[in-house]
């Protein structure tokens, strides 16, 4: 096992995988930027290396800035977290030929899965059912709109070389397909400098149910069920939960074989995610793969009382899987809510600021993996969230009143963040029934306000916020003139 | 002791009473509560509003104050406090006059350069907080005086970051 393991990421996702290399007597190395003297990682680490300005490129993107860290701490093994450089390919490779050892898959099956045209070749060849759609980029409109009509439309145009709903565009017509064809190249060209497009059938109301995966370097590939992250804004996920509500058995068995199927054809090692899409009828279809440790990880150590990290540092340390298909159990259910410097009612608007107070919701199958504390100022450079707030429980309703009554114990003052909203969200007869379709909250959540029944209370807390300063201010200006002993008027000691 | 409140967009009157060391009620439209309370600590109260156990959460949130009931934030402040700041500005608020960022953010692009002409609306700057881009515009016509910041810098709200010179005094009525 490594002696030292550097951290190239920063927040709640820094701290939870130093949390497990301590329990291993593994010793941490943090990196931070200049937004970041403060933060809850560096405080936590071992060591820290400070990397530069908060600019992310400086920083926490910098990837010769990183590897120089590595070397300088003594770090033998680099775990990069989740986003920044955790699915960059070149950093992968940099780590390769500095022998350090990179806590992932091989940079040549980053790459490959990164692109998503690949991707999809590989995994039809290996018998695992995708979208129906293109397998190759194309720029040759007469090529794109035969294809359209193959495919039949509802048609969604994708960007070759993105993510994040960048360069895509469903078409419904074939009178508005080369347009759109146009519009969808020129957004992907400025968003990932590759103006690449391919097509697939569009999914009406699709889900979306993720499988997370771990492989080992001696050919051991463990599927660790399902994760259905549904309940998402503007593509970003805000409420994740296992199982999946639409999973059955059998549903759940050939799923996990697919995703051990795409693990195997990629060739690849470590941790990593599945993602499917299930359509109306049942059938699942590949979507992509997600080379690295999910921010949503969470739900699936709660359920399988497994330990990813601990697991990725055993795979990167050589070791094989501690675990089989057959002795994975998965038991109750778990609901994930990412907590964002957002405000809910300005249309989820950064809410930048310092943490003036927090009270963090604790208890049974209550896990908090957080980035914050009093006294932390947000930084506005980077990704806002905040912390992920889980909930296990023996069944869905009961993990369903467990997030409820978590969400209304978490205390933030200082920013606005998505609460309220969550709480409405999970209370809601959709959610409870299960109708979790990617398109949730712009159908049933479009134009939300809270519900605020206590106005009378908050109104009563202000006045006695105001008597008890008042009372207080009196008591010291009083103070001040009377009973002035030595002990009050007598300053620090010398140095 | 009344006390006019404005709870979000809503202005609500109470009449206050002390009842004792740790108890005041407070009336309004025919609707009395009564509250004891106990200050756990500076951010936090608990209450008992008419039998009914509450705890409070509170901090002070620009001009205001913040209340965090059951995971629901409450924004209060004296309304009597904020029409007296309201007064005090000269001009309309409802046009920004100034070129600032609505919130902590730092600098992504300028797009204008000193003496360039510019008209109302004009895209001058874009800053960017927690990965979000914000365009601002020139909130009239006129001429780039001063660019005040550089492509990286940190911003606040109420810093000026680009100084427009009108092209003729519009004179607003109080």
């Amino acid at each position: 096992m490594f002696t030292k393991i550097l951290v190239a990421n920063r927040g709640e996702i820094a701290r939870r995988v130093m949390n497990t290399c301590r329990e291993m007597g593994v010793a941490t190395v943090a990196v931070y930027s200049e937004a970041d003297r403060k933060a809850v990682h560096v405080l936590k680490a071992d060591q820290a290396v400070f990397l530069g300005e908060s600019d992310p490129a400086a920083s926490y993107l910098n990837i010769d800035k990183i590897i120089a860290a590595a070397k300088e701490s003594g770090a033998e093994a680099i775990h990069p977290g989740y986003g920044f450089l955790a699915e960059n390919p070149l950093f992968a490779e940099r780590c390769e030929q500095e022998k350090l050892v990179f806590i992932g898959p091989p940079s040549r099956v980053i790459r490959e899965l990164g692109d998503k045209t690949i991707a999809r070749r590989t995994v039809a060849g290996s018998g695992v059912p995708v979208i129906p759609g293109m397998n190759r980029p194309e720029s040759d409109p007469g090529t794109l709109e035969r294809e359209a009509a193959k495919i039949g439309y509802p048609v969604l145009i994708k960007a070759a070389a993105g993510g994040g709903g960048k360069g895509m565009r469903v078409v419904t017509l074939p009178v508005d397909f080369h347009e759109a064809c146009i519009s969808a190249s020129s957004e992907a060209k400025s968003a990932f400098g590759d103006g690449s497009i391919y097509l697939e059938k569009y999914l009406s109301r699709p889900r979306h149910v993720e499988f997370q995966i771990v492989a080992d370097r001696h050919g051991h590939v463990v599927h660790l069920f399902e994760r259905e992250c549904s309940i998402q804004r503007r593509h970003q996920k805000i409420v994740e939960e296992t199982p999946s509500p639409i999973m059955t058995p059998a549903l759940r068995e050939r799923m996990g074989a697919a995703a051990v199927a795409v693990a195997k054809a990629s060739g690849y090692v470590n941790a990593g995610t599945v993602e499917f899409l299930v359509d109306q009828g049942g059938d699942f279809y590949f979507l992509e793969v997600n080379t690295r440790l999910q921010v949503e990880h969470p739900i699936t150590e709660m359920i399988t009382g497994l330990d990813l990290v601990r697991i990725q540092l055993e795979v990167a340390a050589g070791n094989p899987l501690p675990i089989t298909q057959e002795n994975v159990r998965s038991r109750g259910h778990a609901i994930e809510c990412r907590i964002y410097a957002e405000d809910p009612e300005k249309g989820f608007f950064p809410s930048p600021g310092r943490i003036i107070y927090m009270q963090e919701p604790s208890g049974p199958g209550i896990r908090n993996d957080c980035g914050i504390y009093s006294g932390f100022q947000v930084p506005v450079e980077y990704d806002p969230i905040l912390s992920k707030l889980i909930a296990c429980a023996g069944d869905r309703n009961q993990a369903i009143q467990k997030m409820i009554k978590a969400l209304e114990d978490y205390v933030i003052l200082g920013v606005r963040t998505p609460v309220p909203f969550l709480i409405d969200v999970l209370k809601s007869e959709a959610f409870i029934k299960g109708d979790t379709f990617t398109d949730f909250i712009d159908t049933h959540f479009s134009d939300w306000k809270p519900n605020r029944c206590d106005a009378d209370a908050a109104c009563a807390a202000f006045i006695i916020d105001e008597l008890s300063r008042a009372g207080k201010t009196r008591a010291a200006a009083a103070q001040g003139s009377a009973d002035q002993t030595p002990w009050q008027t007598l300053g620090p000691w010398g140095r | 002791m009344e006390y006019r409140l404005k709870i979000g967009e809503d202005l609500i009157s109470f009449q206050t009473e002390r009842k004792g060391d740790h108890r005041i009620t407070l009336s309004r439209d025919g609707c009395v509560l009564d509250v004891e309370y106990m200050v756990v600590a500076e951010n936090h109260q608990h209450l008992m509003v008419n039998g009914s156990p509450v705890n409070a959460y509170i901090a002070p949130d620009g001009n205001g104050k913040t209340v965090i009931i059951r995971g629901i934030p409450y924004f209060i402040g004296d309304a009597d406090m904020l029409e007296n700041r309201a007064r005090g500005r000269k001009g309309s608020q409802a046009i920004p006059q100034e070129i600032t960022p609505p919130m902590p953010a730092v600098v992504v692009r300028i797009l204008v350069s000193q003496g360039d002409r510019v008209s109302q609306g004009d895209k001058v700057i874009v800053v960017s907080s927690m990965k979000m881009e914000t365009t601002l515009t020139s909130p009239s016509d006129g001429k780039v005086r001063a660019v005040n910041v550089a492509e990286g810098d940190k911003v606040m709200p109420g810093q000026i970051l680009i100084d427009i010179d009108k092209d003729e005094a519009v004179s607003t009525t109080e």
